[in-house]
């Protein structure tokens, strides 16, 4: 208990007794006020989930010591779940790191030392001139970055813009790879542009809600608590779960359904067959703004290429999809008839049946809400696909309450991750590094040599592990992620590539995290409040924050150390002859100089920040580089959406002043006016008078409905392996646990992970409750307790095992397999066994 | 509509405090007593000691407890212990503070199996049907949950989710848009293991758990519940056989009645 | 840890040694005395036994007349053992 709490009730336990005795005390103030008065209060936005809950900053004495929900925040009026409440206590964990730290022996880096504190020169003499050597030796695709949904705007804009036109590396991924490839690149092969095209007040305006793999009730308590009040609260509304095991979501439901994993797949195509089936389809919308097609099957499972499944593909990583016939699409569907649903997947026809028929009634407005259910699926983007095509064939899509929705795990997977190209393939706004176009655009605005940016996509995060190891990526940097525990695999692919003698591992985070603790160089870094930042979250709202308090010891911001570090290449230690002779302007500047000194982000000189009352902000960066950073970072990356020219309209974004004053606006932001329902005239100002609605993200101004089949899961259960693994998160702590598992009451709250088992399962084992026990894959072991009560209930032949623990790594046991087109891991499905410890 | 908020937002932090003044009054007449108390070694169990699973009533389970500690040393977590010289729990008797370390919930209830007297009633064989004490969610003012925050805490540690606490669902009237989830403990399925006293995240925990002879009301035998009588009776009414004219009305209801059952 | 709120009714005359012999207690502060022999005073003490012990020693000052115990704050200091890791 602290010395402020004591007082405070010393001074009501005084005042009390005053008042009883009826008299006044001088000299001590009003106790409820004397706790208040000179905490200065600030607009900010939560760290954790994608929902973007706005909240109120209280810092004192350059502390952060309080925090509130912002009532007047749209998305939470004031609310906050039990992770928001406990924000002001994230930055103040007793282990922060405030100086860099270098493995060392005897003085000099090496790679077995042991950690030794070393100033910021000396950790970035050592880093560059590892970079340096890797790029010499093999060249730009040697180097690379992993980065992260949590970043801010321009965190992910600047690293972007360092790894791909600065050292002309595509290695950058993030690790919202882990979590919305998928949705993305559906996003992409239905609607041709990312992010959905619904926004939260679907909560309150739909009549029906379905959730596909999602546990809203834990992962998204604030969005749950809305879709509750409007369950509630409306008549004949209802609410359908789908899940491979009973969670807190089902405490609402009308229509539980528990499927064998996998089997989504077969559920959707039924349901588009029943629409049809019962010509309930929407023909005029079918018509007007809809084509059909297919996708190509047997695409694999995004292994490695010597792997005997990968092997066995006729398609393998293949995302093609052609153009077919309604009556062929019909044809196609028809194959999935009730019977086979229910027999695949385990449900009860009747439920199947009360599932579609909430679809296909054109009088009832459906939302449709999805996370790491679809996206975490060897056929994620399919399994996206399939529902897009059953609110397409109904019409039910971009207008109040039909919405399918693409929930975000990440605060700013949306904002950063996806909208300023952190993905392998992608370049702000939406562009991508394949196309011709899209590259010279980005060089243009940039300011860069026709031809500075590489042509063939990146590593992705799976890969990057598995280059790591081959040795064939080498210089290696992980800002704002703790993927040595996220990541799957990480016995055979993750460790192994980190430890790799080839190798120089950098990880910059505010804790010694896993990842941290497998790396060279560990870099201390600022977080949250400690650096003015920007996030997006899943409804396209884009939400700022000042710098309330600065960062313990040395640590720095993500953005400093790239920025920074930039410093320490020359244009022509990185870059061929060739292309410095295009722009010869640049010869002899510092990558610095010329991606960030370059008249467009060095362009607002540093001032002081303000808030409506006159408050004043440090800005750590201003002050270090000696202009506005973060205002130039961001109004360059604006130039991606308003430039003349531009290749992809749709992420028109306001002004960084406007942001600052204002609790978050949903993209496009045009005419200084949000954009709520996206393709739908009169929501959307990018459609044309009178069509009523326009997919124009695609070329025919169309959105595809692809038919793609059911395929199996990578791994199943067999007579070795007998039991379905999934994984994920409880409420209580957010993804890794690094920031939760340190307040000391969310780590009280729930301390340690455990394996949730049904008391069958556990009583054929001869397992006890509370029993230790080991979980088993063919790629390694974690020791655990198994739970056969509590708030999970799998059924028989599945098991389930968060991964917020860093003493139970549960990556030992998932498998690498991806989607083949997202190359997102599945870290729902893989075999495994559960035995006496 | 912002207004209203804040003066109800005013009007109930003096609410507050007047009754924090008022229970502070009422403290004072019984301050003798206290300080009375504290000089002598308790007699009564305290409120936050909670005996284990199968504990015959506090009476009866100290002529019958020997002290010999066995039910401490099969208990495989640091839940239970053994009171000590000044404590306020009877010297040698065994005990456990929820906030400090719940019951488990050992499904084949080791404590019991040790007790060679039964003190813990050697009929306990299911830990669901053990009756330590009690949770009560004794502060709806400070409980997040009340506050319409998303904590929820208690109700995802419990062991008999669903059963021994639920969450009663209701419309937030202040946001308008959001759901209330009240924490409801329900005394037929709560074991006392004070799990959820042990996790709530407040400073000072807003749900207990006390011996069940604190936590539980009594309705008094001169009333019955109408409702749950007649479902007792198999659905029938306690006066059968009366009669009931019809109502008069139009043939055609009007919209405003239509739906409407008498 | 329990903090006390009391009344102290005192002979009018003796306030200021009633007062001098609170303070020189650990634990104890006199946040105010009046001439005519009203004291609020705080017991600010960790262990619940020992804060008895202070208030009934209260009685054997001299001059004291009356003790009220009007606000009481209890609250047990759990130790946090465990780490987040």
């Amino acid at each position: 208990m602290s010395i402020t709490r004591r007082d405070f009730i010393k001074t009501q336990a005084a005042m009390a007794a005053a008042v009883a005795a009826g008299t006044t005390l001088s000299g001590v103030k009003n106790a409820d006020a004397a706790g208040e008065d000179d905490i200065r209060w600030d607009k900010g936005v939560c760290r954790f989930c994608g929902t973007g809950c706005g909240v109120l900053v209280g810092t004192k004495d350059g502390r952060v010591v309080a925090t509130q929900g912002d009532p007047d925040a749209p998305v939470n009026k004031g609310l906050n779940c039990i992770k928001g409440y406990f924000l002001s206590k994230i930055m103040y964990g007793k282990d922060r790191l405030t100086k860099p730290l270098l493995r060392k022996r005897g003085g000099v880096f090496d790679k077995e030392g042991q950690f030794e504190e070393v100033s910021w020169d000396e950790a970035f003499d050592v880093m560059a001139e590892k970079w340096k050597a890797a790029l010499k030796a093999k060249g730009p695709t040697s180097v690379g970055m992993f980065g992260s949904g949590q970043w801010t705007i321009w965190e992910g804009y600047a690293a972007s813009k360092f790894i791909k036109a600065g050292l002309r590396s595509n290695n950058l991924d993030p690790n919202a790879r882990h979590c919305m490839a998928s949705a993305v690149v559906a996003f992409m092969r239905h609607f041709g542009i990312d992010e959905p095209m619904g926004c939260y007040d679907d909560l309150e305006h739909a009549d029906a809600f379905v959730l596909w793999g999602a546990n809203m009730a834990e992962m998204h308590p604030i969005l749950w608590s809305r879709m509750t009040d409007t369950r509630l609260t409306k008549p004949g509304c209802e609410v359908h779960v789908l899940s491979t095991y009973e969670h807190r979501c089902f405490e609402l439901s009308d229509n539980s359904m528990v499927f064998t994993p996998q089997t989504d797949l077969a559920i959707l195509n039924y349901i588009a067959n029943y629409i049809i089936q019962n010509d309930a389809y929407n023909k005029d919308f079918v018509e007007k703004h809809v084509t059909f097609n297919k996708a190509a099957t047997d695409i694999g499972y995004g292994l490695r290429p010597d792997h005997p499944l990968q092997k066995a593909a006729a398609n393998p990583d293949v995302g093609k999809f052609d153009p077919i016939s309604f009556e062929e699409y019909a044809q196609l569907v028809s194959e999935y008839t009730l019977e086979k649903a229910a027999q695949m997947s385990g449900v009860p026809a009747d439920k199947l049946e009360r599932l579609a028929k909430v679809y296909a009634d054109p009088n009832k407005k459906v939302a449709s809400y999805w996370t790491m259910g679809f996206n975490q699926h060897t056929r994620g983007v399919w399994v996206n696909g399939l529902l897009y095509n059953v609110h397409l064939l109904m019409g039910k899509i971009s207008e109040p309450g039909n919405s399918p929705f693409s929930l975000t795990g990440q605060p700013s997977a949306c904002g950063t991750a996806r909208e300023v190209g952190t993905f392998a393939h992608r370049l702000p706004a939406d562009l991508v590094v394949m196309n011709e176009k899209h590259r010279a655009f980005a060089e243009k605005v940039w300011n860069l040599p026709e031809g500075t940016i590489a042509e063939k996509p990146g590593f992705h995060a799976v890969l990057q592990h598995r280059m790591l190891k081959d040795g064939k990526l080498n210089a290696y940097w992980v800002q704002c992620t703790n993927n040595m525990q996220a990541a799957p695999n990480m016995n055979e692919e993750g460790y192994p590539g980190y430890r790799n003698p080839d190798n120089f591992i950098t990880v910059s985070d505010p804790y010694p995290t896993v990842t941290a603790l497998a790396a060279d160089l560990i870099l201390p870094t600022a977080m949250w409040m400690e650096k003015e930042g920007a996030y997006g979250n899943a409804e396209r709202r884009t939400q700022f924050w000042r710098q309330q308090v600065d960062a313990p010891g040395e640590a720095k911001s993500d953005i400093w150390q790239v920025v920074e570090f930039s410093k320490r290449f020359k244009v022509e230690e990185v870059w061929p002859e060739e292309l410095l002779a295009k722009k010869p302007e640049h010869r002899g500047k510092t990558l610095y100089d010329v991606l960030y000194r370059n008249g467009q982000v060095d362009k607002f000189p540093a001032e002081d920040v303000t808030d409506n009352v006159g408050n004043v902000y440090n800005n750590s960066e201003s002050k270090d580089f000696g202009f506005y950073l973060q205002k130039g970072l961001f109004e360059e990356y604006r130039l991606f959406n308003s430039a003349a020219g531009i290749p992809k309209k749709g992420h028109e974004m306001a002004s960084f002043e406007t942001y600052h004053n204002a609790r978050g606006l949903r993209w496009p932001v045009i005419d200084n006016k949000e954009t709520l329902w996206r393709f739908r005239e009169g929501y959307d100002p990018h459609v044309e008078a009178g069509s009523g609605v326009q997919f124009y993200g695609k070329p025919d101004k169309r959105a595809a409905i692809i038919f793609a089949p059911f395929e199996p899961a990578a791994e199943s259960p067999d007579a070795e392996y007998d039991l379905w693994l999934c994984t994920g998160r409880v409420l209580e702590h957010w993804h890794s646990g690094s920031m939760t598992r340190r307040v000391p009451e969310l780590y009280r709250a729930y301390p340690d992970a455990q394996v949730f088992m049904h008391p069958e399962d556990a009583k054929q084992r001869g397992l006890k409750r509370g029993q230790v026990v080991k979980v088993q894959t063919r790629r390694g072991e974690v020791e655990t307790r198994v739970e056969t009560r509590g708030r999970n209930k799998p059924p028989q032949g599945l098991v389930f095992m968060p991964w917020f623990d860093a003493g139970q790594l549960v990556n030992k046991l998932t498998l690498d397999a991806t989607d083949p087109l997202s190359k997102e891991t599945d870290f729902k499905k893989c075999a495994c066994r559960v035995l006496k410890g | 509509m912002d207004d209203t908020v804040k003066s109800l937002a005013g009007s109930a932090s003096r609410r507050r405090f007047l009754a924090g003044v008022a229970r502070a009054a009422g403290a004072a007449g019984a301050f003798g007593l206290v300080v009375g108390l504290f000089g002598r070694q308790a007699q009564s169990l305290p409120a936050v000691a909670i005996r284990p699973p199968g504990a015959l009533s506090e009476k009866k389970f100290l002529s019958a407890c020997v002290r010999c500690g066995l039910c401490v040393r099969d208990c495989p977590y640091p839940t239970l212990s053994l009171a000590g010289v000044g404590e306020d729990v009877p010297v040698g008797t065994p005990y456990f503070i929820a906030r400090r370390y719940p019951c488990e919930m050992c499904d084949d209830v080791p404590c019991v199996k040790a007790c060679p007297t039964g003190a813990l009633d050697p009929e306990l064989n299911t830990i669901d049907d053990a009756r330590m004490g009690l949770a009560v969610l004794v502060d709806e003012e400070t409980c997040l949950n009340f506050l319409g925050l998303r904590c929820d805490v208690c109700y995802r540690v419990c062991p008999v989710i669903d059963k021994a606490i639920t969450l009663e669902m209701s419309h937030n009237t202040r946001t308008r848009k959001h759901a209330v989830f009240i924490p409801t403990v329900h005394s037929d399925s709560c074991t006392g293991c004070g799990k959820c006293e042990r996790a709530c995240v407040l400073d000072t925990a807003a749900i207990r758990v006390f011996p069940r002879h604190l936590a539980k009301g009594r309705i008094g035998e001169h009333y019955r519940l109408g409702w749950v009588e007649k479902e007792k009776h198999g659905g029938e009414s306690l006066a059968p056989g009366m009669v009931d004219l019809p109502d008069r009305l139009p043939d055609e209801l009007p919209d405003a009645l239509k739906g409407w059952k008498p | 840890m329990s903090i006390c709120g009391l009344v102290v009714h005192a002979k009018p005359g003796l306030v200021g040694s009633v007062q001098a012999s609170m303070e020189a207690m650990k634990g104890v502060e006199v946040h105010q005395a009046t001439g005519d022999g009203r004291l609020v005073v705080t017991v600010d003490n960790p262990d619940e036994y020992e804060a008895g012990d202070i208030l009934n020693s209260f009685r054997d000052i001299k001059g004291v007349l009356s003790t009220s115990l009007v606000y009481a704050h209890f609250e047990e200091d759990y130790v946090e053992g465990e780490h987040a890791s």
